[in-house]
């Protein structure tokens, strides 16, 4: 297991030491059975932090128990120091964003507020809150339209929007540009870059190109964090090979940026093999 | 704002088909003004046939209206209605067998309580409140179970009577109550509505889906819970006055959210509303039209709101 | 209704079994085989002297005791598989049988058994149906003995008062059910000296409200007792039209739902009425 402290240590930008969200001893999984065991993991105020892995290897599942969805099997999760608070505390300690969040008769500004966690009608200040996130995502043509009227991007705008009104300290993804057009990917990621520094973001994917944009990756593999660190040391041929069973080809863009990776097939034997095998 | 105005519309409307309701009946109209004076003089006719009845008949809808708009949030699906969960099989039984074996009594204790015993088994079945997909799985098989116990019933009962009584029943037969009797249903519904306008905004954020809910802050579990529990009460005790009057529960949350939107602050007086007015209408036409014959309301229900219903669908789709 | 369709299988089998057992030949001598499934056939078999032509009978519901001690050794019958195993010539009932089980009524047909159900309305019907019944007994001779007993009994249909007595007859229920103008109680109010308050409603028995029935300032409340299973109901009743002061303060009288259905029971029902009515006329 990667030390996690020093990771954090490595990290290329400047964030603070202050963990945002701790996991201690972690074994996650669905109907009692362990789908992820002994993970360590600590996200840094402002961080980017890739969950990679391959279908099932518990990315979800893992990002669920952080975002108090489920229960671990063992361990703790830790959210600041503390426990996750419950009421309208928790969407200001944490933003989500939901694969297939179904499209409501809301109105935009109604979804932003309930953003909110409010349990009774907003106050003037809470008016304000709503106001500038809906600014800040270029809703503010949008505010009246039910939120199933939207096209995909606007509801993506808008949902951001709702999971950061109340300004969390850690934003949680799951797949969030798996179903997305070239377009609406880089309008996303762009949204996330203005995020960094300020607000953690926790996003699993399996869109390693996606991944190479974080600070550190967690690459899952065979029951446990298989890799964590920074692209240049997770998402490197070797240790893609052994977590995710696939040979992988760094290619360096020379316009700079973090190094395209192209999936050149299963290691081992060929492909239609029943399992692949994890080195 | 908005819902305030609203409101008000409703109330004034509410207030004149009331009086509608009660210059109306089938031994003849009297004038609003006649009708009024004859309210606070005890008069027979207005006073203790009328009045009770266009209060029950407001209670039932407001009733019917709510529990559709809570069994729509739980179940996550717009054609859910206060009686998918089992709810209409169970009520249907217990009346069915309450009019074969007390054919004096009137049926509606018996229907409340098949219909909250269906709901425990309901919730029995699929293991707690937690999975739409599963509650409204188990609430049609239970359903179906359920209504052929009622058929099988129907088919033995001894009595000649109880077919009848029961088919007018099971269309949504209305009674003439004793103003007492209205006390538990009116203390019910205006705990519930109570209830709702408390939870408004965490059922706003259950809408979203139980994870976005849990995410939000809300207890999504107990929100739940608390959520079927009235849904259930209101339905029960919707039966026990008027047998199953169908489309209220079903459409007066759509037509309140047309009107006020989705927030559940708004939606909920809104549908309430609608859902009274629509089953005091009703009722006028089901004591009226056919007189001295009376009419089950829930045939006319559909009847009544279907056209204004499909004129706001029609309006909607802009 | 699945119970329906549980039920049509059923007749299906006992079809095939009673082909297999092949039903007495067509005009074989022998006495026709009767099944009666309702209390009126039931007791106008029993008036007639013929019980012995029933293979079968529903438990009865609310039939005088002499009635049932004849019946007790003829099996009881429920459903079309034990209704068709009787194998019988005819089966007997009441419109309402249809009503409440049309499957059952058109899988009988089906197998080729004449099934007899009247919808009696006057006293003219009952004679009507004593006599039909009794063709299907093949007691002719009995049947129209039985109908002059009646006919002697209820007296000529005489011309009515000038100011007959207005009465509500209260079946059951909120709104009340009661009886319209095309039903045997209707008719036997009026050969009593009274008027049935509904008797304009061009139907058997129908729901109307209370409203109507204290427009229609009624003088005497009949209330049909459902007396089966040893429950008398009148009580219940009663307390439900003391929720209105101008009913609830009428004059009642109780009348067994047997004496008012239409068939023999109807003789007693009309001494009753008459006594009654003579007791509370103005």
């Amino acid at each position: 297991m990667t030390p996690v402290a020093p990771a954090a240590l490595t990290m290329n930008r400047s964030v603070a030491t202050r963990p945002v969200i701790e996991a201690g001893s972690l074994a996650v999984g669905r109907g009692g059975r362990a789908v992820l065991e002994g993970v360590d993991l600590a996200v840094m105020a402002g961080e980017r932090l890739g969950i990679v892995g391959r279908n099932g290897s518990g990315k979800t599942t893992l990002l669920r128990v952080l975002a108090g969805l489920d229960r671990p099997l063992a361990g703790e999760v830790r959210w600041g120091g503390g426990r996750l608070p419950r009421g309208p505390s928790r969407p200001s300690t944490l933003g989500v964003l939901f694969q297939g969040e179904v499209p409501s008769h809301f109105t935009v500004r109604e979804l932003v507020t309930l953003g909110l966690g409010l349990d009774g009608p907003p106050t003037a200040a809470d008016e304000r809150l709503v106001d500038a996130a809906i600014a800040r995502f270029g809703l503010a043509h949008l505010v009246g339209r039910a939120c199933a009227t939207l096209s995909g991007g606007e509801q993506q705008r808008a949902a951001l929007a709702r999971a950061l009104v109340a300004s969390p300290g850690a934003l949680l993804l799951d797949e969030p540009t798996t179903h997305l057009d070239p377009v609406h990917r880089a309008a996303l990621l762009g949204e996330l870059d203005r995020l960094r520094g300020s607000v953690a973001v926790v996003l699993a994917t399996h869109d390693l190109e996606c991944a190479a944009t974080c600070d550190r990756v967690a690459l899952l593999g065979a029951g446990r964090i298989a890799a964590l660190g920074p692209p240049t040391e997770a998402l490197v041929p070797d240790v893609l090979a052994g977590a995710l069973g696939v040979r992988v080809r760094r290619i360096h863009d020379p316009a700079g940026g973090p190094p395209l990776l192209r999936v050149l097939g299963l290691v081992g034997p060929p492909a239609g093999a029943e399992k692949v095998p994890v080195a | 704002m908005k819902t305030w105005r609203l409101v008000t519309c409703l109330v004034v409307l509410g207030f004149l088909l009331g009086v509608l309701g009660l210059a109306a009946g089938p031994s003849g109209w009297r004038s609003p003004w006649e009708a009024a004076g004859d309210l606070f003089s005890g008069d027979e006719v207005v006073a203790r046939l009328r009045a009770p009845r266009v209060t029950l008949a407001a209670i039932l809808g407001a009733s019917l209206a709510l529990a559709g708009s809570l069994m729509q949030v739980l179940l996550r699906n717009d054609l859910a209605d206060p009686y998918v969960l089992g709810l209409s099989g169970g009520a249907s039984l217990g009346a069915v067998t309450s009019l074969a074996l007390w054919p004096g009594l009137p049926p509606g204790p018996a229907a409340a309580a098949g219909a909250a015993g269906a709901a425990v088994v309901v919730r029995g079945v699929a293991r707690g409140a937690h999975d739409p997909a599963r509650l409204l799985l188990a609430g049609v098989a239970v359903g179906s179970l359920l209504a052929s116990a009622t058929g099988l019933v129907l088919v033995l009962a001894p009595a000649d009577r109880v077919l009848r009584s029961a088919t007018f029943w099971l269309f949504g037969g209305l009674g003439t109550p004793l103003w007492p009797a209205l006390g538990i249903p009116a203390v019910l519904l205006a705990g519930c509505v109570g209830w709702g306008l408390v939870r408004a905004e965490r059922l706003d954020r259950l809408t979203l889906g139980d994870d976005l809910a849990a995410a939000l802050g809300v207890d999504v579990p107990g929100l739940r819970r608390e959520a079927l529990v009235v849904a259930v009460l209101l339905t029960a005790c919707a039966v026990a006055v008027g047998g199953l009057v169908g489309f209220v529960g079903l459409v007066a949350p759509h037509v309140g959210r047309q009107l006020a939107g989705a927030p559940h602050r708004g939606l909920i007086p809104v549908a309430v509303g609608i859902g009274a007015l629509l089953v005091v209408v009703a009722d006028t036409v089901a004591r009226t039209a056919f007189a001295p014959r009376e009419v089950p309301v829930g045939l006319l229900t559909a009847a009544v709101g279907g056209p204004f219903f499909l004129w706001l669908l029609q309006r909607g789709r802009r | 209704m699945p119970c329906a369709a549980v039920l049509a299988a059923a007749a299906g089998l006992a079809a095939f079994a009673a082909r297999r057992d092949a039903r007495s030949p067509a005009g074989a001598p022998g006495p026709p085989r009767l099944v009666s499934l309702h209390d009126v056939p039931t007791e106008i078999l029993v008036a007639l002297g013929a019980a012995d032509r029933l293979v079968g009978v529903a438990e009865p519901v609310d039939l005088p005791e002499d009635v049932t001690r004849v019946l007790a050794c003829i099996p009881c019958v429920a459903g079309a598989e034990a209704t068709l195993a009787r194998r019988p010539d005819v089966v007997l009932g009441m419109g309402v049988v249809a009503e409440q089980d049309p499957d059952f009524v058109a899988a009988l047909r089906r197998e080729g058994v004449e099934v007899f159900l009247p919808d009696p309305a006057t006293v003219e019907d009952l004679l009507g149906l004593v006599r039909e019944v009794a063709a299907r007994a093949a007691v002719p001779g009995h049947g129209e003995a039985l109908v002059a007993q009646v006919r002697a009994e209820v007296g000529p249909e005489g011309a009515p008062p000038p100011d007959p007595l207005r009465i509500f007859v209260y079946d059951c229920g909120d709104p009340p059910f009661t009886a319209g103008g095309r039903t045997v109680l209707t008719d036997l109010i009026r050969r009593a000296g009274g008027r049935n308050v509904f008797e304009d409603l061009a139907t058997d028995w129908s729901h109307v409200s209370w409203e109507a029935a204290i427009a229609r300032a009624p003088e005497l409340v009949v209330i049909h007792s459902y007396a089966y299973k040893g429950q008398g109901d009148a009580g219940d009743k009663r307390r439900t039209l003391s929720r209105f002061p101008s009913l609830g303060r009428l004059p009642v009288l109780v009348m067994p739902l047997r004496l008012s259905l239409g068939g023999i029971g109807s003789l007693e029902g009309l001494r009753r009425l008459r006594a009654a009515i003579k007791e509370h006329a103005r």
